[in-house]
């Protein structure tokens, strides 16, 4: 380049020394191995290829800002002249010594996004379902019981709810069954049957669980309410509600704080909706169904009747059935039913009859129907 | 003589509208997580195209800062969240009271300074980095008695409060090792305050324009730097022509003007402002110092800018 005979060319521009603010004016030329930058008030610096960092980012036509140093007090060179950025590109096209012009490549943006997205995966998947079971197992029954009152008066809005002495009785003593020997955990359980064709249960945190009409008159004995019932309580007390809650925290704040708004008005609003969707996540569907065999095994009540009801709903999925309203919530097929079946021939039990033929009656006719 | 300078703006509306199209895709097609890495992309840009005495500032903060800020304060609301629930057994009723109250007593000191802190500790100007050392004790000393003893004197106190926050954050703000200083008070600013009672229903409203043109010109009239001093010609019919044209601006295109406003608006408030003595900031010398980005981050989660720690301005 600075070969005898051949003009050098030097551009224009402006060193601080990253100790004062003080201006430099400077030329500077460029060599096989750095630039030179030369001035009245700095003598001759010699700036090597691989100490300097330049900033390519800013468009064409911008000032190229190249700095040397300590990240937090550099040295600074300001080239403005657009034949300088010409220059160190052309430099690097052809494989010269600067890849000190830093541009963001592509393939280090893919890397590092990769990366991120991977490590967000961790912290999701693992991470923050565990801490939301830590935390989870922690809350004091009362603030899930509210949490559980608040979620079922919005599923139960304004319908009906069913009550007659003997079908109060008759649920009752389905639920006794079912939780005694400390088989519900800590919580109270509070059922309701509510005026409603829709072929669906529902529970939410602390114990409340909401059965519809619809779901008694479909059922064909009082094991396959049980069967439901246990599935229902086994939510309950392994808390899938509060922790999808808790889980679904840090993206719901991630969400309303990248839409602005008042984030944690937002968050806990659609939290509160999400738990009043009556569905929970596939894995929590599927833990809840184990734990109600065992439940139901523990308990006396023949197993069977869950599975029927299962398999009923299942083949009703293909049909535009009623019956088929409990797979919107309850994804349920085939598979699930091979599953339970393997579980419940695990778990043997000369089953006990839940209800008598007259309770069973009664629970039928709880709504007046 | 002294050297005088003012700030100019050199960026212009339609750069930044294509930076901000870009951001916008880019943080869709993430779902979001771009956001902060679009954050530093407009501060690098909108820094690095104002210039004052023909030297631009730089920006140097990065959006994995800010990402990794958020993730902080994240990971403190959840633990804040745990004890409150688990550890103080705090009713759940009241849940909601105490945590707004929460957030507005420590959020916004927070977001404030620790915004500042963060911004400026990564802003430079001839190599030289700015650095904000007020603290968050500091913050609520001035705060706290402020507002209460606005509220107390029904509003009276307001200026005194408003200017005592303006100078926490005037002599907190460095350059290199020296910092700004302001000698502004309350008290000069208290008889156009005590006006305004009767001016703004009179004029229904629009004297506020003018009168704070006039508290903005006061504060930069009494913020020096050694001996540079800062000086101001806003004027309050010119303050409100501009709200008024941007106001329009935003409703006619449907907020598409956005990146044409924010540019003009940079421009504006750079041509009201003019230094004399800028050989006063030459003397500076680099002493720069680290800060998080956590603050920042909660400043953007609670869209503070928007929300008032503007409205102190700086």
């Amino acid at each position: 380049m600075s070969g005898p005979g051949r003009t050098v060319t030097t551009w224009h521009g402006a060193y601080f020394d990253g100790r004062s603010a003080r201006r430099h004016p400077v030329t500077v030329e460029r060599t096989h191995t750095g630039l030179v930058i030369r001035g009245e008030s700095v003598g001759e610096l010699r700036w090597s290829y691989g100490e300097l960092r330049c900033d390519a980012r800013a468009a064409p036509g911008e000032p190229v800002r190249c700095q040397r140093g300590a990240r937090d007090a550099p040295e600074v060179l300001v080239v403005a002249d657009p034949a300088f950025r010409a220059a160190l590109e052309g430099t690097k096209a052809a494989g010269g010594p600067l890849a000190a012009l830093r541009r963001r490549s592509m393939g280090a943006l893919a890397l590092t996004a990769a990366v991120v997205l991977a490590a967000l995966g961790a912290v999701w998947s693992i991470a923050i379902p565990a801490l939301a079971a830590a935390v989870a197992a922690h809350l004091p029954v009362e603030l899930e019981e509210a949490l559980g009152e608040s979620t079922a008066s919005m599923v139960i809005g304004d319908m009906r709810t069913c009550s007659t002495p003997a079908a109060d009785a008759a649920l009752d003593k389905m639920l006794r069954r079912l939780v005694a020997d400390g088989r519900g955990g800590r919580y109270r359980y509070d059922l309701t049957i509510v005026d409603d064709s829709l072929v669906n249960a529902f529970a939410a945190p602390g114990g409340r669980i909401v059965v519809f009409r619809g779901l008694v008159a479909q059922a064909q004995s009082p094991e396959e309410v049980a069967g439901v019932l246990a599935h229902e309580i086994q939510h309950v007390t392994q808390q899938h509600g509060v922790r999808s809650l808790l889980r679904d925290m840090p993206a719901r704040l991630l969400l309303s704080s990248l839409t602005g708004s008042s984030v944690l008005g937002d968050a806990l609003a659609s939290a509160a909706y999400t738990l009043g969707s009556l569905s929970y996540a596939r894995a929590d569907e599927l833990s809840a169904d184990l734990g109600a065999v065992r439940m139901l095994a523990a308990a006396r009540v023949d197993p069977q009747g869950m599975i029927e009801f299962f398999r009923r709903s299942a083949a009703a999925g293909e049909g535009d059935s009623r019956l088929a309203s409990y797979l919107s919530t309850h994804p349920s097929d085939s598979r699930r039913v091979e599953v339970l079946e393997a579980e419940v021939a695990a778990a043997k039990t000369a089953a006990v009859p839940v209800l008598t033929r007259r309770e069973w009656a009664a629970l039928r006719a709880a709504c007046g129907r | 003589m002294p050297r005088r300078a003012q700030p100019i703006f050199l960026g212009d509306g339609s750069t930044l509208a294509g930076i901000h199209v870009k951001n916008f895709l880019l943080t869709v097609l993430t779902l979001g997580i771009y956001s902060f890495w679009a954050k530093a992309d407009v501060r690098q840009y909108l820094y690095s195209q104002t210039d004052v005495a023909g030297d631009r500032f730089d920006y140097s903060g990065t959006g994995g800062e800010l990402f990794l800020g958020f993730l902080k304060f994240l990971g403190l609301v959840l633990v804040g969240v745990g004890v409150a629930v688990a550890g103080l057994g705090v009713s759940e009723s009241l849940a909601p009271v105490v945590g707004y109250a929460l957030v507005g007593l420590l959020v916004f000191p927070l977001g404030v300074v620790g915004s500042r802190r963060y911004r400026l500790s990564r802003t430079s100007w001839r190599g030289i980095a700015f650095s904000f050392r007020g603290s968050v004790a500091g913050f609520l000393g001035v705060y706290i008695p402020g507002a209460l003893l606005t509220v107390v004197t029904l509003g009276i106190y307001y200026p005194f409060f408003h200017a005592n926050v303006r100078r926490f954050l005037v002599e907190g703000t460095h350059f290199g090792n020296r910092p700004f200083e302001f000698t502004g008070s309350g008290a000069d600013l208290l008889p156009r305050h005590l006006l305004l009672y009767v001016a703004l229903p009179l004029t229904l409203g629009l004297y506020g324009f003018w009168h704070v043109a006039h508290r903005q010109r006061y504060y930069w009239e009494h913020t020096s730097f050694g001996s540079a001093q800062f000086s101001s010609s806003l004027d309050g019919g010119e303050l409100l022509s501009f709200s008024l044209a941007n106001a329009l601006l935003t409703i006619v295109t449907l907020g598409i003007a956005y990146p044409w406003i924010q540019a003009r608006r940079i421009g504006f408030q750079c041509e009201q402002i003019e230094i004399t003595g800028t050989e006063a900031f030459e003397a500076a010398l680099q002493d720069a110092r680290t800060a998080g980005a956590m603050g920042d981050a909660v400043s953007e989660m609670f869209e503070l800018e928007l929300a008032g720690a503007d409205f102190f301005g700086l």
